[in-house]
């Protein structure tokens, strides 16, 4: 037998931290112009046919925005984003300025310097809780960059080295 | 009847153009290696993924991870009550390997703990999960399997493994 702690809400993100992963920043075009988050709950799904998902929070101003305009771009990031990272996190700031970008072919930013972006239409989106699980047809993706990533580990920023 | 489904199985989804550049774009996001295992029928039952994930909520508690439909491994383990999820140490790459092969026994010589409701965990894990399933839901060639987090357990000492590119990488501070 083994002793567990009871999970409590306040506790939960908290706990939740020490599951080491990347991060992502999703991207769109909205009616004022690019739009994006920072995501961390990104996981691939299927391959055929290419499907992804992210988890917004409910509280997300941009996802509803994205979820109108039917599609989104998912950049990962590198190691040298960790601004970037912190910048698209934060709401109600000017995400854009400064931020170098090309454009998709379904019209979303595609971030300089991203290992990997990630180009969808969405495809389906289900109840998760406070957040939301929405599926993401890929469309187009490019493996873009061999450079270290960016991870997200108890609350702070790390990359990767060789084991 | 068989014309019906002949025809019905003409109806494909369009197959992408480089599988092998989706499975490097995919495997460009680094994620942690979860390690799901169950007693099932008095014997552990196990498999690993790399496509787990935290943040699905936190209020309930929801991890997700998309298990293949062809997996021989899932039908087994969902049969329990609880499944425990533990999140591997970077001593754990050899771990990750067996609990992923197809052949042997997956568990010969892992240091296992039992949970009272049936839930497996692997010791000195990075983080431990006790959990539920809440919903499979079908996409594409896998199914995403939500689960409820009833009871966790943190290794305090203990730092997580790493797969990216597919490769075995451990943490490391950043140069910033």
């Amino acid at each position: 037998m083994m002793e567990h702690n009871e999970v409590t809400p306040l506790r939960m993100r908290e706990i939740l931290g020490h599951f080491c992963s990347g991060l992502t920043i999703v991207t769109g075009m909205g009616p004022e112009g690019p739009i994006g988050f920072t995501c961390q709950s990104f996981s691939s799904v299927s391959l055929d046919p290419a499907l992804i998902s992210i988890n917004p929070s409910r509280s997300s101003t941009t996802w509803p925005v994205l979820r109108d305009s039917r599609v989104f771009c998912v950049n990962i990031l590198p190691a040298e984003h960790l601004e970037l990272s912190s910048k698209f996190a934060r709401s109600g700031t000017d995400k854009f300025s400064g931020v170098s970008y090309s454009v998709s072919e379904l019209g979303n930013p595609i971030l300089d310097k991203a290992l990997a972006w990630i180009d969808c239409e969405l495809f389906t989106e289900h109840d998760g809780g406070d957040h939301t699980i929405a599926l993401g047809a890929v469309k187009a993706m490019h493996a873009e960059s061999d450079a270290d990533p960016l991870l997200f580990f108890k609350g702070t920023y790390a990359t990767v080295a060789l084991s | 009847m068989i014309a019906t489904l002949l025809s019905a199985d003409l109806d494909f989804d369009p197959v992408p153009a480089d599988l092998g550049e989706l499975r490097a774009a995919f495997g460009l996001f680094p994620s942690g290696v979860a390690a799901l295992c169950a007693r099932v029928d008095s014997e552990p039952v196990g498999m690993v993924v790399t496509s787990f994930s935290v943040g699905v909520s936190f209020e309930p508690p929801l991890v997700l991870f998309s298990v293949q439909n062809s997996s021989q491994s899932w039908p087994k383990l969902r049969s329990s009550t609880r499944i425990g999820v533990s999140i591997l140490g970077e001593q754990h790459q050899g771990a990750a390997l067996q609990l992923s092969s197809r052949n042997g026994n997956r568990f010969a010589g892992l240091d296992l703990r039992l949970s009272r409701h049936g839930s497996v965990f692997i010791t000195n894990s990075a983080l431990l999960l006790d959990c539920e399933v809440v919903s499979e839901t079908a996409a594409g060639d896998h199914s995403i399997i939500v689960l409820q987090v009833a009871s966790v357990k943190l290794g305090h000492d203990t730092k997580p493994l790493i797969y990216h590119a597919s490769r075995f990488r451990e943490l490391a501070e950043t140069a910033a």
